[in-house]
């Protein structure tokens, strides 16, 4: 195991409260595997993965559990520790790639600064040689001069590449990626997710892959866990899930998905409602206003996570035993 | 890049025509008659009429305004009313020590103004945020003519450490050179009139300084927040630098666009003269003098200040803008404007 999450939870101090964006959710990552955090917005996935990187606002912290990383815990460890594992043991990538490089630095010193913080000993030289290959592994076609441009001279697809190249240049084992394809077009997306597996497999790194599209998960992922307002409501096998979906969430978010040789004439599946608001949560099942299935405990009481077949799963449905479907 | 600094430059020449125009005609318009100043009130009409013949003030308004540009043109921008020294000389005898001035002011406000800013920036809310807050406040509110006599009355009155007035005792003062006389006294060796000039520049340059300093510092901070909430500076701080370089390397250099034209803006509202504070700390620059020289309407100096003055200030706003390109590798100006 990897990575291994126990408990975490994060809070974010707001105007009129305190609101838990991450309540009490453990999963693990077992090295090589992708795992994938799907979720709305509002979910927690993003906030999970920073708390992993101790890269939350001021006005979050972490208020509980543990996450282990090589059996230490990252949580414990002290500003200097943390920034010697960031960027070379775990890395991350971000949503916007047209924001998430700095604009006044030339691609390869961005890169190259990686390699160098955690290289104390490479010449620059050296560090350059790294840049371009890592520029050449990712795709970047002739990087020797692409690693002159400054950002705003790329395009999203070819700055997402840049980004994945700065994080892999310390050869991690394991690799954060916030929603990478979200803000790129759609042949694109499928580029940077052939891109992503491959990178997995040539440096036989994890990959924490978080985001709203199911169709992205299915293409990469080897795990799944489904987030729902800060918790985990189902987790399991990437064929399991979208063979035998569980909660009436995620079944939600798989019938939502609009399908090619769908030929009936019925319009799309939507969950209804919306997340509710995180300083006012339902008492029991947060999603039990929006489900379809709704019981009457479900009001009342939360349901714990539990297995049920190969999965586990948040929902009284499946209290006693599997539920009819 | 060339390309576009000879077009600003030559874009000067619609400058400072419009300038000297609008300035020769307030001159002419609002002025008092120069001719009862200059010779006195008991002077013959003769006599002023004569006088006012041999500086051409009464020509028609057009021929002397074609006049002062021709002449203006090759250099001469006539002489003083009073002195009958040549307008230049006597502009280039005071305006050394606004420039030295202005320099050290501006760099004090500059470096301490950016280390505050950015200190209160990274510690938003923490009582190093809220006392720049206040000194801010103060810069900007206290009036320099009272700042400065407090400085005085504390610093010369009280504590007899440093001098109240003058740029140099006259012993020392260094003959020839820049005018500068930091830079004078330093290069010909003569360090006592070096920390002589030092001292006696060191009150005035606290007293013009607090007002940019508060508003680089306000800029700096506002900035530096903006940049500091930037995607790319989570970016920088997930490849584990320290936060000392991210805020160093990443975000003050993107925050620096703004605040250098802050910076250059008041530069060269400071070299237009600190009339308040060379009246306070009698500096001989080239505030007080343009004051006098209106009150006792001097035509051609005030022309000729005014129009170098413009001159300077196109200038720095044309470093400013070679400077962004500088810090913002976005900005091209070849490729656009060229």
């Amino acid at each position: 195991m990897l990575l291994e999450i126990k408990n975490l939870t994060t809070e974010f101090k707001v105007k009129h409260g305190t609101v838990r964006a991450v309540n009490g959710i453990s999963f693990h990552v077992n090295e090589g595997e992708i795992l994938a955090i799907v979720g709305e917005s509002g979910s927690g996935k993003s906030v999970t993965s920073l708390s992993i990187m101790g890269l939350l606002q001021e006005n979050g912290k972490v208020t509980g559990g543990e996450i282990l990383f090589k059996g230490e815990d990252l949580l414990k460890k002290s500003e200097a520790e943390m920034q010697a594992i960031k960027g070379d043991q775990i890395s991350m990538i971000f949503q916007e790639p047209m924001t998430s490089l700095n604009p006044v630095y030339r691609v390869k010193d961005q890169i190259m600064e990686n390699i160098l913080t955690h290289n104390k000993n490479m010449s620059k030289k050296e560090a350059l040689e790294r840049t371009i290959e890592m520029l050449r592994t990712v795709g970047i076609p002739s990087p020797e001069e692409r690693a002159n441009d400054y950002p705003h001279q790329m395009s999203g697809g070819m700055r997402q590449r840049v980004m994945i190249a700065m994080a892999l240049s310390c050869e991690p084992d394991l690799l954060i990626a916030d929603e990478p394809t979200t803000a790129l077009d759609v042949t694109i997306q499928a580029q940077i997710l052939e891109l992503l597996y491959e990178m997995r497999e040539k440096f036989n790194m994890s990959v924490m892959l978080i985001t709203h599209d199911l169709g992205v998960v299915a293409e990469a992922a080897d795990r799944v866990v489904v987030m729902y307002c800060g918790q985990i409501v189902e987790s399991a096998e990437v064929k399991s899930l979208f063979a035998k979906p569980m909660h009436p969430y995620t079944l939600g978010l798989l019938k939502s998905i609009p399908r090619l040789e769908d030929e009936s004439k019925e319009p799309l599946y939507m969950i209804k409602g919306m997340v509710p608001n995180p300083l006012h949560m339902p008492p029991g099942c947060p999603f039990s206003d929006r489900c379809d299935r709704c019981m009457e405990v479900c009001r009342k009481k939360m349901p714990e996570l539990r297995p049920v077949g190969d999965h586990l799963v948040r929902c009284f449905l499946y209290e006693n035993g599997e539920a009819e479907k | 890049m060339i390309k576009y600094t000879i077009k600003r430059i030559l874009l000067l020449i619609p400058v400072l025509f419009g300038v000297s125009l609008v300035v020769f005609l307030i001159m002419r318009v609002f002025s008092p008659d120069p001719a009862p100043v200059v010779l006195g009130e008991h002077a013959s009409r003769e006599a002023m009429q004569a006088w006012r013949n041999a500086h051409g003030l009464n020509d028609p308004i057009v021929w002397q305004f074609i006049d002062f540009l021709k002449n203006a043109l090759t250099g001469n921008f006539g002489t003083s009313y009073y002195t009958n020294q040549p307008v230049m000389k006597e502009i280039m005898a005071r305006f050394p020590a606004t420039v030295e001035l202005a320099i050290c002011a501006i760099l004090f406000a500059s470096v301490f103004g950016v280390l505050l800013g950015v200190v209160s920036a990274v510690r938003k809310n923490t009582a190093v945020d809220y006392a720049s807050t206040i000194l801010a406040l103060i810069g900007v509110s206290m009036p320099i003519f009272w700042l400065g006599i407090l400085l005085i009355i504390l610093f010369s009155g009280t504590l007899h450490i440093l001098p109240s007035t003058g740029r140099i005792q006259p012993m020392l003062q260094p003959v020839g050179g820049t005018g500068l006389y930091l830079w004078d006294t330093l290069t010909s060796g003569d360090f006592e009139a070096f920390g002589d000039a030092a001292r006696h520049l060191i009150m005035p340059t606290l007293a013009l300084a607090m007002y940019s300093l508060a508003i680089i510092t306000r800029m700096t901070r506002s900035s530096m927040l903006d940049t500091l909430n930037q995607d790319y500076i989570r970016t920088a701080r997930s490849k584990g630098i320290s936060s000392h370089r991210v805020v160093k390397h990443h975000a003050l250099r993107n925050a620096m666009i703004p605040i250098t034209t802050v910076i250059g803006l008041q530069f060269g509202s400071l070299l237009g003269g600190a009339v308040l504070t060379e009246t306070v700390f009698a500096w001989p620059g080239i505030g007080s003098y343009t004051v006098q020289c209106i009150q006792k309407s001097d035509f051609p100096v005030v022309q000729a200040v005014v129009l170098i003055i413009a001159t300077v200030y196109v200038l720095i706003n044309l470093i400013v803008d070679l400077i962004y390109a500088f810090l913002d590798p976005r900005i091209k100006y070849s490729k656009e404007e060229g």
